[in-house]
């Protein structure tokens, strides 16, 4: 009675917090992140992929955590609708601020910036996995430090 | 440093718990749809199995420590809100290579509910018939009463759920901040039987050879004393109970006797009872024992029932029995000490919904007695026959040609109505059902009405009046639609008229539910549609 693939449980332990921060990054609010998040593992369930090694597995779920978002935002509903706020998720004023200066960022920015300083990939490795040129990475990535002056210094750069 | 302020800021960004084990449900429901091998009739183990695992998950994920619910898995058993009062206990103990965690408790004024669950780690020892044979205890200081109920069993990792109901007597308030849960005792396949034994009754006969032995009486009051019992014989071949042998029938002294035997009675919990149902003029009765003995050999007990009922009376009556046979047992000392806090009194002032399940079991249906009255025709229309009977709230399909919802008299007398009492809205799509009982003895104007929901298979319950749902009166047969009624057969006392044609129930008159037919029949031929409901 094989019904839950004992590779979902770990995926699971290992995956799901990473996977919700990335689509919160990548949508800006819970309710989008919940809805991704669930899309996100049922796609794993219904596809079974199969992986090389644990970062073969962990680039699929970027990649899709990622696919799942953008569709998400591309949808007629969120087009027409503005996300309802979520900065109660944070008491701090800081993070508070933070969020909405994320929240400016462009959909495409917001992954690179989170790729690059929470997952901490190289711009090489976001590019292969977003299937970016580097140098676009590059650009939006300076571009996004930029928007995100106030916050993100010099010596963050690296 | 911007990296370690933005990791900061995502720390407080975690998925809830409520997405994680709704996620976990969905994924169990896509896998389940996508395996086909995998019967319908499992999909209740299945989510059970899924809540489960989403336990084992979420217990180990330090990321989610901030508040973790493992009554998630109740919540499909009851409701949203009734899993909501239970707080997290997550203590195991093991003992004889079984695992017993103690998930989760609620204590409200003077009772303690706790959902555990047992693990055989060995792997080969669980069926689910488990049971925890009475041996459970929680350190409460007064007399108390208990209940325990199998609630899940998942296969795959021989784990058992039970749901354990502690009441203390005299409306005292369950106090202190912790109690010890303990079970000694588990015991293995169970299962329970419930049948007509097919035994030519005619063929009773008085006894030649009795033998007298000193019998425990089962009343009290009594001493034990000698009397005249059944000389046993070779076990009937008809009487299929596990464990259990059917060691002789007949007459002593005017009145009958059924004897039965368990070997190895000290190592099992092997049990029954017989019972006669005695039909006459389409006029049930059932004839329950006067009198039960036990006595011993060495370590075979033999039981002995003795009925009231004259010869002419057997050939009119058909002999049945419920009886328990289990496997085997597992000692063990399974002990848990955890905090409690009394959250007083639990109201359910708010609409409480549950959805139930796709899996219908009719397993229970091919033993059952119609009872007193024939089920009850609710509502008829071109798709849709809902009946209520003893079978519980059954959902018939007439274009499937099958049931599509049952709510079985079980899973009400869970929810607290022993009583049942249905009925539909107009267009069928709402089955409204209260407790007889609170019709009658109710004070209030407003009683608990629950409200299912045929398409949604989602079943409510409110406070209401009784008035506004159930409807004052209900239509029998016109005279003419009389003349098409099989006379051979128990026919319902209500019919419900379609554009050329009137439906109603009927079933054979030995009064097993098994044989419950819907009848179609054209208003100006006569000619008849007859459908087996559980066929």
């Amino acid at each position: 009675m094989e019904y839950i693939d004992q590779k979902f449980e770990d995926v699971v332990k290992e995956y799901s917090t990473m996977v919700y921060r990335l689509a919160f990054a990548k949508t800006g609010n819970k309710f989008d992140a919940d809805e991704v998040f669930q899309e996100v593992f049922l796609r794993y369930v219904k596809k079974n992929p199969v992986f090389n090694d644990k970062e073969h597995q962990k680039a699929w779920l970027i990649k899709v955590t990622v696919n799942c978002s953008k569709k998400l935002l591309k949808s007629s509903w969120n087009t027409k609708t503005l996300p309802l706020e979520t900065a109660d998720v944070f008491t701090m004023e800081e993070y508070i601020d933070l969020h909405y200066e994320l929240a400016l960022l462009p959909h495409n920015y917001r992954e690179v910036i989170h790729l690059f300083y929470y997952e901490d990939m190289s711009i090489e490795g976001i590019a292969k996995l977003l299937n970016r040129k580097k140098s676009t990475v590059r650009t939006q990535l300076t571009r996004a430090r930029g928007m995100l002056k106030k916050y993100i210094k010099e010596e963050d750069y690296v | 440093m911007f990296r370690d302020t933005y990791k900061s800021y995502n720390e407080r960004i975690v998925p809830s718990n409520e997405l994680i084990a709704d996620t976990v449900i969905k994924v169990s429901s896509v896998n389940t749809k996508n395996t086909l091998h995998i019967n319908r009739r499992y999909k209740k183990i299945l989510v059970a199995a899924a809540l489960i695992v989403f336990v084992s998950v979420i217990a180990t994920l330090p990321t989610f420590a901030v508040q973790f619910d493992p009554i998630y898995e109740l919540m499909y058993y009851f409701s949203p809100r009734f899993a909501q009062l239970y707080s997290p206990v997550n203590e195991s103990s093991t003992s004889n290579d079984v695992k017993m965690d103690v998930l989760a408790c609620y204590v409200h004024e003077d009772t303690i509910e706790i959902y555990v669950t047992m693990q055989d780690l060995t792997g080969e020892r669980f069926s689910g018939g488990v049971d925890l044979n009475d041996s459970y205890s929680v350190n409460v200081p007064y007399d108390c009463s208990s209940n325990c109920r199998l609630v899940s069993y998942d296969d795959n990792t021989k784990t058992a759920g039970f749901l354990i109901t502690v009441s203390q007597w005299g409306d005292k308030d369950i106090v202190g901040d912790k109690v010890t849960f303990t079970v000694n005792d588990i015991i293995t396949d169970k299962k329970v039987y419930s049948m007509n034994i097919p035994i030519d009754l005619r063929e009773v006969s008085i006894v030649g050879n009795t033998q007298k032995v000193y019998v425990n009486s089962e009343n009290l009051a009594e001493e034990d004393y000698y009397t005249d019992v059944l000389v046993s014989t070779a076990p009937y071949e008809e009487f299929l109970v596990d464990g259990v042998d059917l060691t002789g029938i007949g007459y002593v002294d005017g009145k009958l006797h059924i004897q039965y035997r368990v070997k190895d009675y000290l190592e099992n919990d092997n049990h029954g009872k017989f019972y006669f149902i005695k039909t006459v003029d389409d006029v049930s009765d059932t004839i329950f024992a006067e009198k039960n003995y036990r006595f011993t050999d060495n370590n075979i007990a033999y039981f002995e029932s003795v009925f009231d009922i004259s010869k002419e009376q057997l050939g009119n009556s058909k002999l049945y029995c419920e009886f328990f046979s289990t496997g085997e047992n597992i000692e063990g000392k399974w002990k848990v000490t955890f905090s409690i806090e009394n959250k007083g009194d639990y109201l359910p002032t708010e609409e409480d919904e549950v959805c139930l399940s796709y899996d219908i079991d009719l397993s229970d249906i091919k033993f059952m007695n119609i009872g007193a009255e024939l089920p009850e025709l609710l509502y008829a229309d071109e798709e849709t026959v809902i009946i209520h009977g003893a079978c519980g709230v059954i959902v018939y399909d007439l274009n499937e040609r099958m049931i599509v919802n049952r709510i079985s008299d079980d899973y009400l007398k869970q929810r607290g109505i022993f009583c049942a009492k249905a009925c539909t809205s107009i267009d069928g799509r709402d089955i409204y059902i209260t407790d007889a009982d609170e019709m009658m003895h109710s004070s209030s104007n407003e009683i608990s009405i629950y409200k299912y929901n045929v398409i949604l298979r989602t079943l409510s319950q409110r406070k209401g009046l009784l008035e506004d749902v159930f409807p004052k009166q209900q239509f029998g047969f016109s005279e003419k639609d009389k003349n098409y009624i099989d006379e051979n057969k128990l026919t319902g006392s209500i019919s419900v008229r379609r554009d050329n044609d009137f439906i109603f129930l009927q079933a054979d008159k030995n009064w097993n539910m098994n044989s419950l037919q819907i009848v179609i029949c054209d208003f100006n031929t006569g000619k008849k549609e007859i459908i087996d409901v559980f066929e």
